[in-house]
């Protein structure tokens, strides 16, 4: 049956980019240096939807999922190693989550773990590092304030960023109780 | 048919920064609750007091923030992604909705927040698009970290409006009064009304399991019975990841498919005979346009909390849920234009509560039993409805600060509806105003 107006379709339509063959030559801080790229370019930000790498062994059959960045083992062992490209260092700061498949062999399995280190560091050695790649004050100096071993929630950012008398901090705090309960 | 999107789009046209205030609507619910949102932006956005009406959604429900009128700009917010950016660290997800925050504020900030989701996430993040000095209508969480309610309605809302026994209000108007909008006044978004021609429309399927009506089977039978009774085809409509559910409804009933968006279904819903459905969205876009409207409840969905508007006649389960038979029944009486006589049946009455929805003298929507039920004035429903007219007349005095009349409190601690002994419980406990007057009213009554 035609809807009488405005018959847009509901469901986005899925994307499934090509094999990224990037390989970093040097990372330097933020800035990529020297780097020498022949992917695809990147998805235009623009979804709201994190940028998702999909480490696998180039096995027939395997189907990486929608708007996802296909990769293999190699470049993913490579990027984790010597550090990503520079399209995929900027981005880290917004997230981006490395995937496998359910069936993965082991080399995917430890491949994808150890960019996700590298990429998506939740640890507070790493949060510090994205607070200074965002340029935030506040949050640079809450996550000094930080210790222990174990991921830092929503919380304890909040509750590091309530000891500043910084109004930045304090709109940052209460952003991070918002997404305590989301 | 009304162009609603031409509409809302005229009163945005204003001047540049407008003198008057900002206001943001705070809606981050689900779709049919963002439709409610519609009688508050209508009425904020015609006063001579207000330069700009803004919403602020979750970007699941742009289908229903775009049907709001009198909205100057939406704002979606991305939940699923602020959600699996948090997989990835704490900072992705806080970057990107204090850069999305930023955009909407923008330099200046909102005089007014209208808050009308009831979630921590809400709460904490309203505070953050005022403009100094600005204030926030609907719950919200200080600077110390304190549930604030604004309103009563609101504590009423968060105390006794989740529970389908308790609760005499439904959500709409609490949030409309807590938003300091009139409760009568929005005439929905049908142009001049006019005979209903079109299909009965059919929507199987709500949000939660909890909510369906019988099987796939019982459906197929009641489509197949309600378009050979009205001379045409039902549509059945729903989204498009029930696409093959419905088209295995439709098999062999000359029905059809439709997994339209919204504003698509307005233009059906608009001249539709009438729509039979589950508590779900399209009971609330129905009742916007005045289409008549059969609300098949169970479970949750029952009670007075989720009354759509007045067109609806509720079906509630509560021995058991009803049969096909008498949804047909049912529909053919609440969708004819002549009334239709309807025989008296005991065992109906005893499984069923049926009610149709309407507005009180102070514009409040509310449930009765309709008189053509041929219900027994001394029948528990009955006594049920009075109950509820008892306590929506003391809580309406409450929020308006005043203590309810004396006669109405007696009817309080003297009421014999099935849910009078726990309402009584519960406010006999609370430090509400209501409470305390209530308990001096019980402290006279024991010492006389």
């Amino acid at each position: 049956m035609t809807p009488p107006r405005r018959a847009s379709v509901l469901r986005p339509t899925t994307e499934l980019t090509a094999a990224v063959d990037a390989v970093p030559e040097a990372i330097e801080g933020e800035a990529a240096i020297g780097i020498r790229t022949s992917g695809p370019p990147p998805l235009a930000p623009t979804t709201g939807e994190p940028t998702v790498v999909w480490v696998h062994a180039n096995l027939p059959g395997a189907v990486a999922p929608p708007a996802s960045f296909a990769c293999t083992v190699d470049d993913a062992t490579r990027w984790a190693k010597d550090g990503p490209p520079a399209w995929l260092h900027r981005r880290r700061l917004d997230g981006v989550l490395v995937q496998y498949g359910a069936d993965s062999p082991a080399a995917v399995r430890r491949a994808a773990r150890a960019l996700r280190e590298r990429l998506a560091p939740t640890d507070v050695a790493g949060l510090r590092d994205m607070a200074r790649a965002w340029g935030s004050d506040a949050l640079l100096t809450a996550t000094s304030r930080l210790t222990g071993q174990r991921a830092p929630t929503f919380a304890d950012l909040a509750r590091a960023l309530s000891r500043s008398d910084d109004p930045e901090a304090t709109r940052l705090a209460r952003l991070c109780w918002a997404l305590e309960h989301l | 048919m009304p162009c609603l999107l031409a509409a809302s789009d005229d009163r945005t046209h204003k001047s540049v920064s407008p003198p008057g205030e900002r206001i943001a609507i705070l809606a981050l619910q689900r779709l049919g609750d963002v439709l409610t949102a519609a009688r508050i932006t209508d009425a904020l956005s015609r006063r001579r007091s207000t330069a700009t009406v803004e919403v602020v959604h979750w970007d699941a429900t742009g289908q229903a923030a775009a049907l709001l009128p009198g909205v100057a700009a939406r704002h979606p917010l991305p939940f699923r992604g602020l959600r699996r950016r948090a997989r990835a660290h704490a900072i992705a997800p806080l970057r990107v909705l204090s850069g999305h925050l930023d955009a909407i504020v923008g330099g200046r900030g909102f005089d007014r927040v209208i808050n009308l989701s009831s979630t921590r996430f809400a709460c904490w993040l309203a505070p953050t698009l005022l403009a100094p000095g600005g204030t926030i209508c609907g719950p919200s969480i200080d600077d110390v970290g304190r549930y604030t309610a604004s309103h009563p309605a609101i504590e009423y809302l968060n105390d006794w409006g989740v529970d389908t026994a308790r609760n005499t209000f439904a959500h709409q108007d609490l949030l409309s009064l807590a938003a300091g909008v009139r409760m009568a006044g929005f005439a929905g978004l049908r142009d001049g009304g006019g005979r209903r021609s079109g299909p009965i429309v059919v929507h199987p399927f709500g949000s939660e399991r909890a909510k369906d009506w019988r099987t796939p089977d019982d459906w197929r039978q009641l489509v197949g019975r309600l378009g050979a009774l009205f001379g045409h085809p039902c549509v059945l409509v729903g989204s498009p990841a029930d696409a093959e559910a419905l088209a295995h409804i439709a098999r062999g009933t000359n029905a059809k498919v439709a997994t339209w968006p919204l504003a698509a279904c307005i233009a059906l819903l608009d001249d539709a005979t009438g729509l039979v459905s589950v508590d779900t969205v399209a009971i609330h876009l129905a009742a916007m346009l005045g289409c008549p409207n059969v609300v098949l409840r169970q479970g949750p969905a029952r009670g007075l909390a989720f009354v759509a508007g007045p067109a609806a006649l509720c079906v509630d389960a509560e021995a058991d849920v009803a049969t096909v038979d008498e949804v047909i029944t049912l529909a053919e009486r609440h969708f004819s234009p002549a009334p239709l006589p309807l025989a008296a049946d005991p065992a109906w009455a005893v499984r069923l509560r049926v009610r149709e929805a309407f507005r009180d003298d102070h514009g409040y929507l509310a449930l009765r039993t309709p008189a053509w039920c041929n219900t027994d004035p001394m029948w528990s429903w009955a006594i049920d409805d009075r109950s509820d007219v008892a306590w929506r007349a003391a809580w309406r005095a409450s929020f308006s600060g005043e203590v309810p009349a004396p006669a109405i409190l007696e009817t309080l601690l003297g009421g014999t509806g099935r849910f009078d002994a726990a309402r009584l419980d519960a406010l006999l406990r609370s430090p509400n105003p209501l409470g305390s007057a209530v308990r001096r009213a019980g402290g006279n009554r024991s010492a006389a």
